[in-house]
């Protein structure tokens, strides 16, 4: 069938937009018999689904509100909730600093929207969050990456991509990063708060991840070391309780956090009433604390398996990185390979990553590719490593 | 303001802080009679019935009703829109359809997908300003063309786009998009004529631009046929047609769509992606359950009769307690009437003594002009209010009416700050 066209003129901001691989290689995945660690999908047995249906069934009376337009801000017993639930995260905030998000991605949305003109600089990490990258290609940024190591960004680095760059913006994912699984030391929380705050750069912290931790002691946010009030926080219930819900949340002080709610107001209005409704009604249930234990526990059994498969089948050469949390690990390669081409050969075989160049600014990292352990089963992880293990193994003869 | 505020972008500067929030609060006051907010009447809500297809929901939820969804909505609500509007004279396939999180996320994607600095936007005079913001916040440069009883003035559009080009001949040079509101527009409650409908797209045509037609009010027509949407004249996919799910079922769930030409909807799903990745499932199965059982339908009926009885009754009252030096419009359809008071007469001002004096509130008119124009206009919902709220409210602000009128003759500047001025802030945005 033809596809429609039409004479309409695209923005300049729309070059070369033509979706993302992701995007393109999720659809590819989408035949019952690939198995996928390509996705950041959390696993559908993870879904608290009996407590929302619970919640769905006695919402009664509420449902006049729920209906009804809100304001942009949030619900404001969930703005409470937060306030107080990030705490755990060591972040002080009132029930004024949080704004509810359609999802924590619309949180690097408005926090461009807000801050950036084209041409301006965005630091990254170096591979950093593909997504966040097509959001600054949007906004015409230019987003310039800063070498670090498994500690995180290297602070002396740091300092001198503000003295060059001039950034208005650093945004990472500093715990159980995206896409390397790696988790930034105290140390250079501290370091990274002071030296932003210092040369008035916007930090963005993406945490989507952050509760999921199988090992090792809780870090505190680097929002807990904002001083200056030059961090914007970003947290999300997508891989804790369901991504269906697309409900996330900023923490920022209220200079910066009024301009993030202008945007929204423009953007979509308010985030679904019903999403706000279930997510505060099961946040604040016991049974919220007993969930979360048992998806850290589903979740490090699977990134477990996923290790010790990969320990099995993948060839001696490769490299891989053992997070502590979240939902990936990051695979490195003899530079020889490419995993651009390799992926053609992998979804012949059944088994899907996402190979390395898009987290990169720079075309780099081509000799990379990040798995997801979370959304597949354990046979699936067996079958599926072993798979790609000879793939990569072909790949080196 | 401090620290960072050198750090906003460019856009940032220019973003009024909107006071749709201002409109809530005043909305949340007991006491007040508030015209303001064009809500629907949560007495219209079908309560029972909801809550019975939410647990339906519930019951039959699976693990995909939690999972991400796809970019683009759920491929059934798809279909089933792109089956009505194949019967309402504008055919279309489901990949024609963006599901969005209200149709304000439609605007706001399609200035990111379209408008660079600069890049002239036709807007009503006066618009929508949740439009004409998404708009202005991409540094879109604006035409504003009036509205008279049949809707935006496409004659003298027509002029402006001829003086255009004749003023510098570039191609590319005129607008990229006409915004339009064709039924019970927001604010003034006018409807598009179906003669300017047709030739709007022939301007388009003509002219080289896209016409973004927002629809929210529509089906919320009291007396008289519906007129043909703008998008039915469309020959060549340069209409993007805005629904919404907000004003004929309810809006807390936030599910609007657009539709148009395939290619603009892929731009615009990428973006999407990049703002919140998918719309929110439980929103999207709800209102595909209450499409399957009819229960929309029959709630369009039912709310159609309660808007007709509340507009009857406000311009009834507004008949016998304005002064006949005020006029108004007769809306077929929607939430708004559009009040044009005396020349000279500032609504802006008046406001915090109508409420400070009279407990009574409304929206000022000026807010929906890009120009400054406007200041002696008013407008007022009938669509929250309950019915003898209504009655008393428009007898207070008649009575607060002849009184400034009377001020005016006079000379008298009323004494003092009112104290609720701080409070109430600027009343001007809403939806």
């Amino acid at each position: 069938m033809a596809v429609s066209q039409s004479e309409l003129s695209f923005a300049r901001r729309m070059e070369g937009m033509t979706g993302n691989v992701i995007r393109e290689i999720l659809k590819l995945t989408q035949q019952p018999d690939v198995i996928s660690f390509a996705g950041g999908l959390p696993s559908p047995d993870s879904f608290p689904e009996s407590h929302i249906r619970r919640i769905l069934e006695e919402i009664g009376g509420e449902f006049t509100s729920i209906l009804q337009y809100a304001t942009t801000e949030g619900y404001p017993p969930l703005r409470e909730f937060l306030a107080a639930w990030v705490q755990g995260r060591g972040i002080e905030a009132t029930p004024d600093q949080v704004l509810i998000l359609t999802g924590s991605q619309q949180g690097i949305d408005l926090a461009c929207k807000a801050l950036l003109d084209p041409g301006d600089v965005v630091l990254v990490e170096r591979p950093t969050y593909l997504t966040a990258l097509q959001v600054f290609r949007m906004y015409q940024a230019r987003a310039v990456a800063v070498p670090g190591d498994d500690e995180g960004i290297d602070p002396d680095a740091l300092e001198k991509a503000i003295a060059e760059h001039r950034p208005k913006m650093l945004y990472a994912v500093p715990t159980f990063r995206n896409p390397s699984g790696e988790t930034w030391s105290p140390e250079r929380r501290r370091r990274i708060a002071q030296l932003t705050a210092a040369a008035g750069v916007v930090v963005v912290e993406d945490d989507p991840y952050g509760l999921l931790r199988y090992d090792g002691q809780p870090l505190p946010a680097v929002k807990a070391f904002d001083e200056a009030g030059n961090i914007i926080y970003l947290g999300s219930f997508s891989k804790i309780i369901s991504p269906g819900l697309r409900v996330g949340y900023a923490v920022a002080r209220e200079q910066l956090l009024r301009k993030l709610v202008i945007g929204k107001q423009t953007t979509d209005v308010h985030s679904s009433n019903l999403s706000q409704y279930i997510v505060n009604a099961f946040g604040r249930s016991p049974a919220f604390q007993s969930h979360l234990e048992t998806i850290c526990a589903q979740y490090r059994a699977k990134r477990d398996r996923m290790l010790a498969a990969m320990e099995a089948h993948f060839p001696a050469e490769a490299r891989w990185t053992r997070p502590q949390g979240g939902l990936f690990t990051w695979v490195t390669l003899p530079e020889t390979v490419s995993t651009t081409r390799l992926l053609e050969r992998a979804v012949q075989q059944k088994v899907a990553f996402i190979p390395g160049t898009p987290f990169y600014t720079d075309g780099g990292g081509d000799h990379s590719m990040r798995l997801n352990f979370s959304n597949a089963s354990f046979a699936q992880i067996d079958e599926g490593i072993a798979r790609l293990g000879r793939t990569l193994k072909e790949a080196l003869a | 303001m401090g620290l960072w505020e050198g750090l906003f972008a460019a856009r940032t500067q220019r973003m009024k802080a909107s006071d749709i929030r201002e409109a809530f609060k005043l909305a949340e006051r007991g006491d007040i009679i508030s015209f303001a907010g064009g809500f629907p009447s949560p007495e219209t809500f079908p309560l029972d019935e909801v809550a019975e297809v939410a647990e339906g929901v519930a019951r039959q939820m699976g693990a995909t009703s939690l999972q991400y969804g796809p970019t683009e909505g759920l491929y059934e609500l798809r279909e089933l829109i792109a089956h009505r509007m194949t019967g309402e004279g504008v055919p279309c396939r489901p990949e024609e359809v963006l599901l969005t999180n209200g149709s304000q996320q439609a605007l706001d994607l399609i200035a990111k997908v379209t408008l660079d600095p600069g890049d002239a936007v036709i807007v009503e005079k006066p618009g929508y300003i949740g439009g004409i913001s998404a708009f202005g916040n991409y540094e879109a440069a604006f035409w504003p063309i009036p509205l008279d009883d049949d809707g935006l003035q496409v004659s003298f559009l027509e002029e402006r786009l001829l003086e255009n080009r004749a003023g510098n001949g570039r191609p590319g040079s005129g607008p990229k998009l006409c915004y339009v509101v064709p039924n019970f527009q927001n604010p003034s409650g006018v409807t598009l004529s179906e003669e300017r409908r047709r030739r709007l797209v022939e301007l388009a045509v003509r002219f080289g631009f896209a016409v973004v037609e927002d629809n929210p009010y529509g089906e919320i027509r009291f007396e008289g046929s519906p007129r043909p949407h703008v998008k039915s004249f469309d020959g060549d996919g340069r209409v993007l047609y805005l629904g919404s799910y907000s004003k004929v079922a309810f809006p807390g769930l936030r599910v609007g769509y657009v539709i148009g030409p395939e290619d603009v909807i892929r731009k615009m799903a990428i973006a999407k992606q990049g703002t919140d990745l998918c719309s929110n499932t439980f929103g999207q199965k709800l209102i595909v359950e209450c499409e399957k059982r009819g229960l929309l339908q029959r709630h369009l009926r039912s709310i159609i009769d309660v808007y007709r009885r509340k507009r009857d009754l406000m311009i009834e009252a507004m008949g016998e307690h304005f002064p006949k030096e005020v006029h108004w419009t007769y809306p077929e359809g929607g939430f708004f009437i559009w009040v044009t008071l005396p020349e000279g007469m500032d609504a802006k001002e008046m406001l915090p003594r109508a409420v400070a004096e009279e407990r009574v509130a409304y929206v000022s008119g000026g807010a929906f002009f890009t120009d400054g124009s406007g200041p002696n206009t008013i407008r007022l919902a009938y669509s929250q209010a309950p019915d003898e709220w209504i009655v008393e409210g428009i007898r207070r602000l008649g009575a607060f009416l002849k009184r400034e009128m009377a001020r005016r003759k006079a000379g008298a500047r009323p004494a003092g700050k009112p104290p609720l001025e701080q409070e109430i802030g600027e009343l001007s945005r809403t939806f």
